[in-house]
Protein backbone atom coordinates (compact mmCIF):
# COMPACT_ATOMS: atom_id res chain seq x y z
CA UNK A 1 0.00 0.00 0.00
CA UNK A 2 1.24 3.49 -0.87
CA UNK A 3 2.15 5.77 2.02
CA UNK A 4 1.17 8.74 -0.14
CA UNK A 5 -1.61 10.61 1.71
CA UNK A 6 -2.89 13.63 -0.22
CA UNK A 7 -5.23 14.69 2.63
CA UNK A 8 -2.18 16.10 4.44
CA UNK A 9 -1.92 18.88 1.83
CA UNK A 10 -3.29 22.38 2.51
CA UNK A 11 -6.41 22.53 0.30
CA UNK A 12 -6.52 26.32 0.35
CA UNK A 13 -3.22 26.44 -1.52
CA UNK A 14 -3.49 23.26 -3.54
CA UNK A 15 -5.75 24.34 -6.39
CA UNK A 16 -3.73 24.64 -9.59
CA UNK A 17 -4.42 28.37 -9.90
CA UNK A 18 -3.98 29.15 -6.21
CA UNK A 19 -0.74 27.19 -6.26
CA UNK A 20 0.46 29.40 -9.10
CA UNK A 21 -0.62 32.54 -7.24
CA UNK A 22 1.24 31.53 -4.08
CA UNK A 23 4.35 30.50 -6.03
CA UNK A 24 4.51 33.80 -7.90
CA UNK A 25 3.79 35.88 -4.80
CA UNK A 26 6.60 34.08 -2.99
CA UNK A 27 9.05 36.04 -5.15
CA UNK A 28 6.96 39.03 -6.30
CA UNK A 29 4.94 40.68 -3.57
CA UNK A 30 2.93 42.82 -3.87
CA UNK A 31 2.03 41.84 -7.41
CA UNK A 32 -0.43 43.92 -9.43
CA UNK A 33 -3.64 42.00 -10.21
CA UNK A 34 -3.09 42.29 -13.99
CA UNK A 35 0.46 40.95 -13.70
CA UNK A 36 -0.72 38.01 -11.60
CA UNK A 37 -3.57 37.34 -14.03
CA UNK A 38 -1.14 37.16 -16.94
CA UNK A 39 1.30 34.95 -15.05
CA UNK A 40 -1.25 32.31 -14.01
CA UNK A 41 -3.21 32.66 -17.25
CA UNK A 42 -6.58 33.30 -15.59
CA UNK A 43 -9.62 35.45 -16.27
CA UNK A 44 -10.53 38.38 -14.00
CA UNK A 45 -13.44 36.52 -12.43
CA UNK A 46 -11.59 33.28 -11.93
CA UNK A 47 -8.60 34.94 -10.31
CA UNK A 48 -10.84 37.08 -8.08
CA UNK A 49 -12.64 33.97 -6.82
CA UNK A 50 -9.41 32.19 -5.98
CA UNK A 51 -7.89 35.28 -4.39
CA UNK A 52 -10.97 35.59 -2.17
CA UNK A 53 -10.34 32.06 -0.87
CA UNK A 54 -6.71 32.87 -0.15
CA UNK A 55 -7.73 36.15 1.47
CA UNK A 56 -10.30 34.41 3.69
CA UNK A 57 -7.54 32.07 4.88
CA UNK A 58 -5.37 35.11 5.64
CA UNK A 59 -2.72 34.09 3.09
CA UNK A 60 -3.00 37.18 0.90
CA UNK A 61 -4.05 40.79 1.40
CA UNK A 62 -5.72 42.75 -1.37
CA UNK A 63 -4.95 46.46 -1.55
CA UNK A 64 -6.96 48.74 -3.81
CA UNK A 65 -5.17 51.95 -4.64
CA UNK A 66 -4.65 54.48 -7.43
CA UNK A 67 -1.61 55.08 -9.61
CA UNK A 68 -1.57 58.11 -11.89
CA UNK A 69 -5.35 58.42 -11.28
CA UNK A 70 -5.92 54.83 -12.48
CA UNK A 71 -7.19 52.13 -10.13
CA UNK A 72 -4.56 49.59 -9.17
CA UNK A 73 -5.15 46.35 -7.28
CA UNK A 74 -2.15 44.94 -5.48
CA UNK A 75 -1.96 41.44 -4.03
CA UNK A 76 0.32 41.01 -1.03
CA UNK A 77 1.52 37.71 0.37
CA UNK A 78 0.96 37.96 4.13
CA UNK A 79 3.33 36.68 6.80
CA UNK A 80 0.81 33.93 7.52
CA UNK A 81 0.63 33.15 3.81
CA UNK A 82 4.40 32.81 3.52
CA UNK A 83 4.40 30.50 6.53
CA UNK A 84 1.61 28.40 4.99
CA UNK A 85 3.50 28.28 1.67
CA UNK A 86 6.67 27.01 3.37
CA UNK A 87 4.65 24.45 5.35
CA UNK A 88 2.95 23.36 2.14
CA UNK A 89 6.28 22.84 0.37
CA UNK A 90 7.68 20.94 3.34
CA UNK A 91 4.58 18.75 3.46
CA UNK A 92 4.83 18.01 -0.26
CA UNK A 93 8.49 17.16 0.07
CA UNK A 94 7.85 14.70 2.90
CA UNK A 95 4.88 13.16 1.07
CA UNK A 96 6.91 12.63 -2.06
CA UNK A 97 9.80 11.22 -0.06
CA UNK A 98 7.44 8.87 1.80
CA UNK A 99 5.94 7.66 -1.46
CA UNK A 100 9.32 6.82 -2.99
CA UNK B 1 -4.09 12.58 -6.53
CA UNK B 2 -1.07 10.67 -7.71
CA UNK B 3 2.59 11.30 -7.08
CA UNK B 4 3.04 12.25 -10.74
CA UNK B 5 0.26 14.86 -10.54
CA UNK B 6 1.88 16.28 -7.46
CA UNK B 7 5.28 16.46 -9.14
CA UNK B 8 3.66 18.16 -12.12
CA UNK B 9 2.06 20.76 -9.83
CA UNK B 10 5.39 21.32 -8.11
CA UNK B 11 7.10 21.87 -11.45
CA UNK B 12 4.43 24.44 -12.34
CA UNK B 13 4.89 26.24 -9.01
CA UNK B 14 8.65 26.19 -9.46
CA UNK B 15 8.38 27.74 -12.93
CA UNK B 16 6.25 30.60 -11.62
CA UNK B 17 8.46 31.20 -8.59
CA UNK B 18 11.55 31.26 -10.83
CA UNK B 19 9.91 33.74 -13.19
CA UNK B 20 9.68 36.12 -10.26
CA UNK B 21 13.17 35.25 -9.02
CA UNK B 22 14.77 35.92 -12.42
CA UNK B 23 12.61 38.89 -13.42
CA UNK B 24 14.53 41.53 -15.39
CA UNK B 25 16.01 44.38 -13.37
CA UNK B 26 14.40 47.79 -13.82
CA UNK B 27 17.33 50.05 -12.95
CA UNK B 28 18.67 50.31 -16.51
CA UNK B 29 17.09 53.69 -17.17
CA UNK B 30 18.55 55.08 -13.95
CA UNK B 31 22.07 53.80 -14.69
CA UNK B 32 21.98 55.14 -18.24
CA UNK B 33 20.68 58.52 -17.08
CA UNK B 34 23.27 58.95 -14.31
CA UNK B 35 26.08 57.63 -16.49
CA UNK B 36 25.39 60.12 -19.27
CA UNK B 37 24.64 63.01 -16.88
CA UNK B 38 27.80 62.42 -14.83
CA UNK B 39 29.91 62.08 -17.97
CA UNK B 40 28.52 65.36 -19.34
CA UNK B 41 29.05 67.20 -16.05
CA UNK B 42 32.60 65.87 -15.58
CA UNK B 43 33.50 66.85 -19.15
CA UNK B 44 32.02 70.34 -18.65
CA UNK B 45 33.93 70.69 -15.34
CA UNK B 46 37.15 69.68 -17.10
CA UNK B 47 36.41 72.22 -19.87
CA UNK B 48 36.02 74.98 -17.26
CA UNK B 49 39.26 73.90 -15.55
CA UNK B 50 41.12 74.06 -18.87
CA UNK B 51 39.49 77.40 -19.84
CA UNK B 52 37.89 75.77 -22.84
CA UNK B 53 34.49 76.72 -21.43
CA UNK B 54 35.12 80.26 -20.17
CA UNK B 55 31.81 82.01 -20.83
CA UNK B 56 30.93 82.19 -17.13
CA UNK B 57 34.42 82.82 -15.76
CA UNK B 58 34.95 81.46 -12.25
CA UNK B 59 31.21 80.95 -11.90
CA UNK B 60 31.51 78.23 -14.55
CA UNK B 61 31.80 75.47 -11.94
CA UNK B 62 28.69 76.67 -10.12
CA UNK B 63 26.76 76.86 -13.42
CA UNK B 64 27.78 73.31 -14.37
CA UNK B 65 26.84 71.78 -11.02
CA UNK B 66 23.64 73.78 -10.56
CA UNK B 67 22.50 72.63 -14.02
CA UNK B 68 23.50 69.11 -12.97
CA UNK B 69 21.30 69.35 -9.87
CA UNK B 70 18.28 70.62 -11.81
CA UNK B 71 18.59 67.98 -14.55
CA UNK B 72 19.16 65.25 -11.94
CA UNK B 73 15.97 66.25 -10.10
CA UNK B 74 13.86 66.38 -13.25
CA UNK B 75 15.34 63.15 -14.58
CA UNK B 76 14.70 61.23 -11.37
CA UNK B 77 11.08 62.41 -11.29
CA UNK B 78 10.56 61.26 -14.89
CA UNK B 79 12.32 57.93 -14.27
CA UNK B 80 10.26 57.19 -11.17
CA UNK B 81 7.03 57.83 -13.11
CA UNK B 82 8.25 55.56 -15.92
CA UNK B 83 9.30 52.68 -13.67
CA UNK B 84 6.16 52.73 -11.50
CA UNK B 85 4.06 50.96 -14.13
CA UNK B 86 6.66 48.35 -15.13
CA UNK B 87 5.85 44.68 -14.55
CA UNK B 88 8.16 42.96 -12.08
CA UNK B 89 8.62 46.12 -10.02
CA UNK B 90 8.19 44.18 -6.79
CA UNK B 91 10.16 41.09 -7.88
CA UNK B 92 12.75 40.12 -5.32
CA UNK B 93 15.70 41.10 -7.56
CA UNK B 94 14.23 44.48 -8.49
CA UNK B 95 13.54 45.21 -4.81
CA UNK B 96 17.09 44.26 -3.86
CA UNK B 97 18.41 46.47 -6.67
CA UNK B 98 16.36 49.45 -5.45
CA UNK B 99 17.44 48.95 -1.83
CA UNK B 100 21.12 48.68 -2.77
CA UNK B 101 21.09 51.81 -4.96
CA UNK B 102 19.10 53.79 -2.40
CA UNK B 103 21.79 52.98 0.16
CA UNK B 104 24.48 53.90 -2.36
CA UNK B 105 22.69 57.20 -3.05
CA UNK B 106 22.64 58.07 0.66
CA UNK B 107 26.37 57.26 0.97
CA UNK B 108 27.16 59.40 -2.09
CA UNK B 109 25.09 62.29 -0.77
CA UNK B 110 27.05 62.20 2.53
CA UNK B 111 30.37 62.29 0.65
CA UNK B 112 29.23 65.14 -1.63
CA UNK B 113 27.88 67.26 1.25
CA UNK B 114 30.99 66.62 3.36
CA UNK B 115 33.34 67.52 0.50
CA UNK B 116 31.42 70.70 -0.43
CA UNK B 117 31.33 71.72 3.23
CA UNK B 118 35.11 71.25 3.36
CA UNK B 119 35.50 73.39 0.22
CA UNK B 120 33.44 76.20 1.78
CA UNK B 121 34.96 76.04 5.26
CA UNK B 122 38.62 75.51 4.40
CA UNK B 123 38.57 77.19 0.94
CA UNK B 124 40.38 74.11 -0.34
CA UNK B 125 39.49 73.95 -4.06
CA UNK B 126 40.63 70.34 -4.31
CA UNK B 127 38.18 69.15 -1.65
CA UNK B 128 35.46 67.99 -4.12
CA UNK B 129 38.04 65.86 -5.97
CA UNK B 130 37.69 63.35 -3.12
CA UNK B 131 34.21 62.55 -4.41
CA UNK B 132 35.43 60.68 -7.51
CA UNK B 133 37.24 57.75 -6.00
CA UNK B 134 34.65 57.20 -3.29
CA UNK B 135 31.80 57.47 -5.80
CA UNK B 136 33.21 54.82 -8.12
CA UNK B 137 33.96 52.55 -5.14
CA UNK B 138 30.32 52.89 -4.07
CA UNK B 139 29.08 52.25 -7.64
CA UNK B 140 31.19 49.11 -7.64
CA UNK B 141 29.82 47.91 -4.30
CA UNK B 142 26.24 48.61 -5.41
CA UNK B 143 26.70 46.86 -8.76
CA UNK B 144 28.25 43.85 -7.06
CA UNK B 145 25.48 43.56 -4.45
CA UNK B 146 22.72 44.08 -7.02
CA UNK B 147 24.31 41.47 -9.31
CA UNK B 148 24.55 38.92 -6.52
CA UNK B 149 21.09 39.46 -5.03
CA UNK B 150 19.31 39.49 -8.37
CA UNK B 151 21.20 36.60 -10.00
CA UNK B 152 22.52 38.86 -12.78
CA UNK B 153 26.13 37.79 -12.42
CA UNK B 154 27.32 39.60 -15.56
CA UNK B 155 26.92 42.91 -13.68
CA UNK B 156 29.85 41.93 -11.46
CA UNK B 157 32.25 42.65 -14.33
CA UNK B 158 31.15 46.27 -14.19
CA UNK B 159 31.58 46.23 -10.41
CA UNK B 160 35.25 45.21 -10.83
CA UNK B 161 35.68 47.79 -13.57
CA UNK B 162 34.25 50.44 -11.25
CA UNK B 163 36.65 49.40 -8.49
CA UNK B 164 39.52 49.79 -10.97
CA UNK B 165 38.36 53.26 -11.99
CA UNK B 166 38.05 54.16 -8.29
CA UNK B 167 41.58 53.03 -7.57
CA UNK B 168 43.12 55.14 -10.35
CA UNK B 169 40.98 58.16 -9.51
CA UNK B 170 42.16 58.02 -5.90
CA UNK B 171 45.72 58.09 -7.25
CA UNK B 172 45.23 61.01 -9.65
CA UNK B 173 42.28 62.88 -8.08
CA UNK B 174 43.86 66.35 -8.27
CA UNK B 175 44.90 66.19 -11.94
CA UNK B 176 42.63 68.01 -14.35
CA UNK B 177 42.47 65.06 -16.70
CA UNK B 178 40.95 62.96 -13.92
CA UNK B 179 37.62 64.62 -14.76
CA UNK B 180 37.79 63.33 -18.33
CA UNK B 181 38.81 59.94 -17.03
CA UNK B 182 35.83 59.96 -14.65
CA UNK B 183 33.56 60.93 -17.54
CA UNK B 184 34.71 57.89 -19.53
CA UNK B 185 34.42 55.79 -16.36
CA UNK B 186 30.79 56.91 -15.91
CA UNK B 187 29.93 55.84 -19.44
CA UNK B 188 31.63 52.46 -18.98
CA UNK B 189 30.47 51.64 -15.47
CA UNK B 190 26.97 53.16 -15.39
CA UNK B 191 25.69 53.96 -18.90
CA UNK B 192 26.86 50.74 -20.56
CA UNK B 193 25.24 48.25 -18.12
CA UNK B 194 22.26 50.62 -17.98
CA UNK B 195 21.79 50.28 -21.71
CA UNK B 196 22.04 46.48 -21.49
CA UNK B 197 19.46 46.35 -18.69
CA UNK B 198 17.18 48.75 -20.55
CA UNK B 199 17.16 46.51 -23.60
CA UNK B 200 16.15 43.54 -21.42
CA UNK B 201 13.40 45.45 -19.64
CA UNK B 202 9.89 44.10 -20.21
CA UNK B 203 7.46 46.58 -21.73
CA UNK B 204 4.53 44.24 -21.13
CA UNK B 205 3.90 41.25 -18.92
CA UNK B 206 5.27 38.09 -20.51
Amino acid sequence: MSRFDHTAIDDVIHGRLRLGVMAYLSTVSPAPFVELKAKVNATDGNLSTHLSKLEEAGYVRIEKTFQAKKPLTLVHLTKQGRGAWIDYLNRLQSLISAAE
Amino acid sequence: MTREELLDDLAYARTLAEEGRHAPLLGGGYLLFWGVLNATAFTAHWAVLENILSAFGNAGFAVVWMAYGVIAGLGMTALRARTRSKPGLTAIGARAERAVWTGAGIALMAIVIGSIARLIITQDPTAPNAIFGAAFAIYGAALFAAADLSDHGWLKRFAWLSAGVSLTLCLFANDNWAYLYAAIGSLLVLAWPGLVLLKREPSVIV
